[in-house]
């Protein structure tokens, strides 16, 4: 339990910071102006939460209590 | 036994308040609230209370004493985390008594950084909000609050707690007044075989993790300047590199002065010994060495290759209005490394010599750090402006004062909290 929560942490958060980075952030190019915008407003702050829940999951996985372990 | 009694028996004076602490906390905060003092009036008057104006049009520079300590205190954080990962990574034994002390650097100096960038925002609420909102992450700013401040710090945070806990623990079974802050920060570590094992890889892992990202960091620090093309003096590809190098100096200085002043004040032998200071010298002296090449080797191209603006930068440092301080930083790094190298030389490290090289290191930096922000604002035009001049004025010396004092001031606080050096390990907490 302890290992699974830990690790899905880490990939729930990279996840959100690829996704953040490549798709919901201003995209890649210099041509438009629709590249200076964000596709998804606040798209950097879903970036941090990745980044957070990933050094989180230290936390977790050395904070979780004893009994979880037993599952 | 009263309560004060027993909190004598706290190691590492933990707990204990002396008169010269306490002293030294007040005028800590008599700074810092001299710092908020100036900040407000920068708040409510506007940023024309500081000496920054715009570039070209006003002859000034948007970039000037904050930003030069954001780059600073950014970098000190860098040599404390690298040195505690390195020291848990490699288990290097003998400095494991700098651990501590160089995780609360990088954690307090970091906060420091980001209290600097919000001092230099006229509207800090908007800046932050849109940061947030709208960054491009193909930007090094992106890179710079993304991994910088938030990644990097909260990271840092977490590694501070998680190899705070069994020191914690520890304190928490004795009676004092700190009791509940120990409970808290134990957050129930008890030292079970199970707990130091989890405790072991996690610490590794994040150490793992932590070294390359602060690398990554502190370069997208240096590619805030590096990447600007139409700014002489600052489009340089060792930018980047010269970042981090310079980072790893001053955080090196600092921590060698945090050592030899916990060293003064702990009345027992905590490890802090010849040999601690010795490592640590060594590793400046080497830092030093490779920012030194970097230095002549960036003058070098510039006054050889150099277009005629990015010429005129390095005029104004070499022999104009910014060359006193440019000198004066080049002695600050320039004699230290001679005495450095010649103490590894002679095998032979003395504590008052490396202090003083930290400070010098330090101030040297600050000096460096500046000369990278404002002459390219003042002097690098590719437009045609007259040049400009930047001289900061008492409300931005006042938060820059304030600033490290505020530091001065955790540090100082946390000594009193948590064992800056961590306790030996005798058993089960």
């Amino acid at each position: 339990m302890r290992k699974r929560l830990t690790i899905g942490m880490i990939v729930v958060g990279i996840a959100l910071m690829a996704i953040s980075y490549f798709v919901l952030s201003a995209p890649w190019g210099v041509e438009s102006v629709a590249n200076s915008n964000p596709r998804m407003q606040f798209a950097p702050l879903v970036f941090v939460v990745g980044v957070m829940m990933t050094f989180g999951s230290a936390l977790v996985y050395e904070m979780l209590p004893d009994r979880f372990d037993r599952d | 036994m009263s309560t004060a009694t027993q909190e004598a028996r706290l190691p590492r004076g933990v707990g204990r308040l002396t008169r010269g602490w306490t002293i030294f906390i007040l005028a800590m905060v008599a700074i810092s609230a001299l710092g908020w003092i100036a900040y407000i009036r920068e708040f409510t008057q506007g940023m024309t209370v500081t000496g920054m104006r715009n570039v070209g049009t006003m002859g000034g520079a948007t970039w000037g004493l904050y930003i030069t300590f954001v780059v600073y205190f950014v970098g000190v954080s860098f040599a404390g985390i690298t040195i505690a990962a390195v020291i848990r990574l490699f288990k290097l034994d003998h400095l494991r008594p700098l651990a501590r002390m160089a995780e609360v650097l990088t954690v307090v100096s970091l906060i420091l950084g980001a209290i600097a960038i919000v001092a230099d925002l006229g509207q800090p609420l908007r800046g932050m909000i849109n940061l947030f909102r709208y960054a491009r992450p193909q930007s090094p700013f992106f890179g710079t609050f993304t991994l910088v401040i938030s990644g990097y710090l909260f990271a840092s945070l977490v590694y501070l707690w998680l190899t705070s806990r069994r020191d914690a623990a520890v304190l928490a079974q004795r009676p004092s007044r700190l009791r509940w802050i120990h409970k808290i920060v134990a957050a129930g570590y008890t030292d079970t075989p199970a707990e130091r094992e989890r405790h072991s890889k996690t610490t590794f892992w994040l150490a793992i993790s932590i070294l390359p990202m602060l690398v990554v960091a502190h370069s997208t620090l240096g590619f805030v300047f590096g990447l600007q093309v139409g700014r002489p003096g600052w489009y340089s590809a060792l930018q980047a590199p010269a970042f981090v190098v310079l980072a790893g100096v001053s955080g090196t200085g600092v921590l060698i002065v945090l050592a030899a002043i916990v060293r003064k004040m702990m009345v027992r032998d905590v490890g802090l010994n010849l040999q601690v200071f010795a490592w640590l010298g060594r590793f400046l002296m080497l830092l030093l060495f490779v920012y030194v090449y970097f230095m002549v080797t960036e003058l070098l191209t510039s006054t050889y290759a150099g277009s005629e603006r990015e010429l005129q930068v390095t005029r104004e440092m070499l022999w104009g209005e910014y060359s006193w301080i440019f000198w004066s930083a080049v002695i600050m790094l320039v004699i230290p490394l001679l005495g450095l190298t010649i103490q590894a030389i002679r095998r032979s490290w003395s504590i008052p010599w490396l202090v003083v090289s930290g400070i010098a290191v330090n101030l040297g930096a600050i000096g460096k750090r500046y000369l990278i922000a404002v002459p390219s604002q003042t002097h690098g035009q590719l437009l045609p402006y007259v040049d400009g001049s930047y001289t900061p004025t008492w409300v931005e010396f006042a938060v820059v004062a304030s600033l490290l004092a505020f530091g001065a001031l955790v540090i100082g606080v946390f000594m009193k909290v948590l064992p800056i050096v961590e306790l030996e390990e005798t058993g089960h907490a």
